[in-house]
């Protein structure tokens, strides 16, 4: 017990970097810097838990007048628990079998379920962030309305810690299977392919997952009417989601112990059904799966010539960007999860519900102000679906500790900029493609509209394109033992994010005042443009700026 | 070549000093060997000579460019490879050589030739289009010294170059700085292995606690170290 233990405290000091900062701490370097980012942080979580507070309150408000507020809790856990699930895909795969620090624990004599759940830890401490954002507005808004005790906030306490166990267990039981079938050939590729489809799995079990109440006024009433009846309308098809609600709305009575014990006893049973799985699979799936097999085959000489070109410097950073980028499965795919949810995301539901609630969204976007807020929605969704995509904010983190030959080599900062920007577009241009499609098939713009869409989007995501990149700049994260640190578990990958997010918001409440002022729209096109090209220069200037700090002055 | 004028850096907010003043002329044509115990400074030396750290206090100027003033020169200046031969795993090991190649400027004509011959050299000719990440460690060395002799630097600044050759590449690599040197270039490389230090070089320099306490030819290291012989001997005796 003692050595899992031990191992589970060495996955998390090396995960979360606890060992630097306390020696940061210690030599007090780069305290500012860490107090700024916590500062960052604070800020970002508690403007995100305003904006989901009033969400929750209304849920608490409207709950409450059927004498049911706690469906603020089903409907937060559900929702925590689906995301986590989904997205806990590839933290799993690569927190299991990409961290360099495999290659020294597995020849040590350690149980593979050790080393597992020494990894298993880490990713449930990681998806505590996520939930944050979504348990916390529930718990204000409901602790503000119905009050508190000493046995509500013990539950709420226990809740919480135990939330993400049950989606990451499944994440991590998908992962294992996945894994052993792989081939040990095309690997890599097959990760990317298996992943995607993984997402894409959960992403159908979400939504088998939602239940519909149904048009049936008698169905309705009696769930408004019975004790936890949205409750359970909610969360029938997970009842563990109920169990929580019931947990946290009973508190300290035997309702609630009860609730509590089945709550934490499908969680242990599901991490020793994970255990045991582990200890058979983890290893066939692990061993031998960085080996490369060589293909040791000669070029030809006209291959040897065509490879051998030279090409511009500034071509030769683009395509080194791409290149890793694109093979290593972790950076692939986060860079492009984004891009590959949102089209589905936005078209499944319109083909879902069927042809007569999409000739009645046609014809509304054919007249003024529908074709106007179309417009400005695909420019909303063009700017969401970057400000999720990483590549710019992590494109100096990702380098980890080879940053040294970017560092070594004779090329101009701007220039070695300008080549991770580019990428960075180019990858967002990627995500546009399959948007500006369903754009055209569903809606059907006219020109104008379609140009001023994709232009908006484009520009608002240059914007926080390069605040991404700047931040990286600023502060790259060049020590990691596992590539997911470099991009998801890297605040530099979340700050910009927020950024957009707040910029969204912001974009949207100026949308409704400039329709609602009835102003024309290719002069809310036009605000909209300058809104993004003006900052956006001034980021790339700061960017540029950094650039030269990081390439020319920053140790390493 | 290489010129380190009082150069000094410490860590920890002054605390520890791991280059103190060290003043070091390279000249043109000379392979320079620099010893010293573990933590005594030589990767830091080597690192602010590359642009990887800055020095506190102090010059380097590399083929006659300053490192902090004029980087973009005195990079072109110089070809280099770390302590540990770190390279990009995604990238064959074609892939790497040419994107060393395109920031270098080297014309297709000429890379070709040189990669041509080093590879062949080096006998990593058939395992050039497979991922680095399928190399071992020796074969990893070999690329990024095919890479650092690519452009055909003025300053070959090599940490530990010999660590994880095998006797075959290791007798080539020491061939190759020979030459290099013949040529009026400069080779400054870091060792443990005092048997080569001692055949090859032709200066030897010795920093311990980031000073530098010995500089000059064996004969002259014989003369500060009370006619040891040997260059463990000197080693030894100045390091204790």
């Amino acid at each position: 017990m003692s050595i899992l233990y031990k191992l589970i405290i060495l996955n998390i000091k090396n995960t979360f970097g606890l060992s630097v900062l306390r020696d940061q701490i210690r030599r007090r370097e780069k305290v500012g810097r860490s107090l700024l980012m916590v500062v960052a942080i604070i800020i970002s979580i508690a403007s995100f838990a305003f904006i989901f507070a009033n969400f929750a309150d209304a849920l608490v408000i409207t709950g409450s007048q059927f004498g049911q507020p706690e469906i603020v809790f089903t409907l937060a856990i559900t929702v925590v628990q689906l995301m986590l699930l989904i997205l806990g895909i590839f933290l799993v795969i690569s927190s299991f079998y990409f961290s360099d620090d495999l290659s020294i624990l597995v020849p040590m004599p350690l149980k593979p379920s050790y080393i597992f759940a020494g990894k298993l830890v880490t990713v449930i401490i990681s998806e505590y962030l996520t939930a944050i954002f979504i348990f916390l507005p529930a718990i204000i808004s409901y602790t503000r309305y119905v009050g508190a005790n000493l046995w509500y906030i013990l539950t709420l306490i226990i809740v919480f810690l135990t939330m993400p166990i049950l989606p990451v267990v499944i994440s991590s039981l998908l992962a294992l299977g996945l894994m052993k079938v792989i081939n040990r050939r095309h690997r890599d590729l097959l990760m990317v392919i298996g992943s995607i489809l993984l997402v894409f799995i959960s992403l159908g079990f979400s939504m088998f997952m939602q239940t519909q109440v149904g048009d049936d006024p008698g169905a309705l009433a009696e769930l408004l009417s019975r004790r936890y009846g949205l409750v359970e309308s909610i969360g029938q098809r997970f009842p563990p989601s109920i169990w929580a609600t019931k947990a946290i709305a009973r508190a300290g009575t035997g309702e609630g112990w009860l609730h509590l014990g089945l709550f934490l006893a499908v969680s242990v049973v599901a991490v020793l059904v994970l255990s045991s799985i582990a200890e058979r699979l983890f290893y066939a799936g692990l061993i031998g799966g960085s080996e490369v097999i060589r293909k040791r085959r000669q070029l030809s000489q006209s291959e040897w010539e065509a490879k051998t070109q030279q090409k511009s410097v500034f071509s030769a950073l683009f395509w080194r960007e791409w290149r890793l980028l694109l093979r290593t499965p972790v950076f692939a795919l986060n860079g492009f999860l984004g891009a590959l949810i949102m089209p589905v995301a936005l078209v499944m539901p319109l083909l879902v519900q069927g042809g007569d609630q999409l000739s009645e969204l046609l014809a509304l976007v054919q007249t003024e102000p529908g074709s106007t807020i179309c417009t400005l929605i695909v420019a909303a969704i063009i700017l969401f679906t970057s400000s999720v995509n990483t590549i710019a904010s992590t494109s100096v983190s990702r380098e980890g500790r080879l940053f040294y030959i970017s560092k070594m080599i004779p090329v101009h900062a701007e220039t070695q900029a300008r080549a991770k920007l580019t990428h960075a577009f180019v990858g967002i241009i990627i995500g546009v493609i399959p948007i500006s499609i369903a754009y055209v098939w569903l809606v059907r713009p006219n020109f104008l509209d379609f140009v001023a869409a994709i232009l908006i989007g484009l520009t608002g995501s240059l914007l926080g394109m390069a605040f991404g990149l700047y931040i990286d700049m600023r502060w790259p994260r060049l020590h990691w033992t596992n590539p997911q640190q470099a991009v998801k578990q890297n605040f530099n990958a979340v700050i910009p994010m927020l950024l957009e997010f707040a910029v969204l918001l912001a974009s949207g409440y100026l949308a409704y005042r400039l329709i609602a002022a009835e102003v024309p729209a290719y002069l809310i096109y036009a605000a909209f443009l300058g809104l993004y090209t003006i900052p956006g220069v001034i980021v790339l200037q700061f960017t540029v700026g950094a650039a030269r700090r990081l390439y020319h002055e920053l140790d390493i | 070549m290489l010129i380190f004028d009082q150069v000094s850096k410490s860590y920890k907010k002054g605390a520890v000093k791991a280059v103190d003043d060290l003043s070091l002329h390279v000249r043109p044509g000379e392979i320079f060997g620099f010893l010293g115990p573990n933590g005594a400074g030589k990767t830091t030396t080597i690192k602010m000579a590359v642009g990887l750290l800055r020095a506190d206090a102090g010059r380097i100027t590399v083929s006659g460019f300053d490192i902090v003033k004029e980087p973009l020169q005195a990079k072109s200046a110089i070809g280099f490879v770390p302590d540990n031969p770190d390279l990009y795993e995604r990238l064959t090991g074609l892939e790497y050589l040419n994107f060393i190649a395109d920031v270098y400027r080297v014309p297709a004509d000429l890379r070709r030739k040189r990669m041509e011959r080093l590879l062949e050299m080096f006998e990593l000719t058939s395992a050039i289009g497979d991922l680095v990440q399928g190399y071992s460690h020796g074969m990893q060395q070999k690329l990024a010294l095919t890479g650092a002799w690519l452009h055909d630097p003025n300053v070959l600044i090599l940490d530990e170059p010999m660590v994880g050759l095998d006797p075959r590449s290791a007798h080539l690599t020491k061939d190759l700085m020979r030459e290099h040197c013949d040529r009026g270039k400069t080779v400054f490389f870091s060792t443990h292995v005092l048997e080569v230090a001692e055949k090859l070089c032709d200066r030897i320099g010795i920093i311990n606690k980031g000073k530098l306490i010995a500089c000059g030819t064996m004969e002259e290291l014989r003369t500060q170290a009370k006619n040891q012989e040997s260059l463990e001997n000197i080693f030894l005796e100045l390091t204790e």
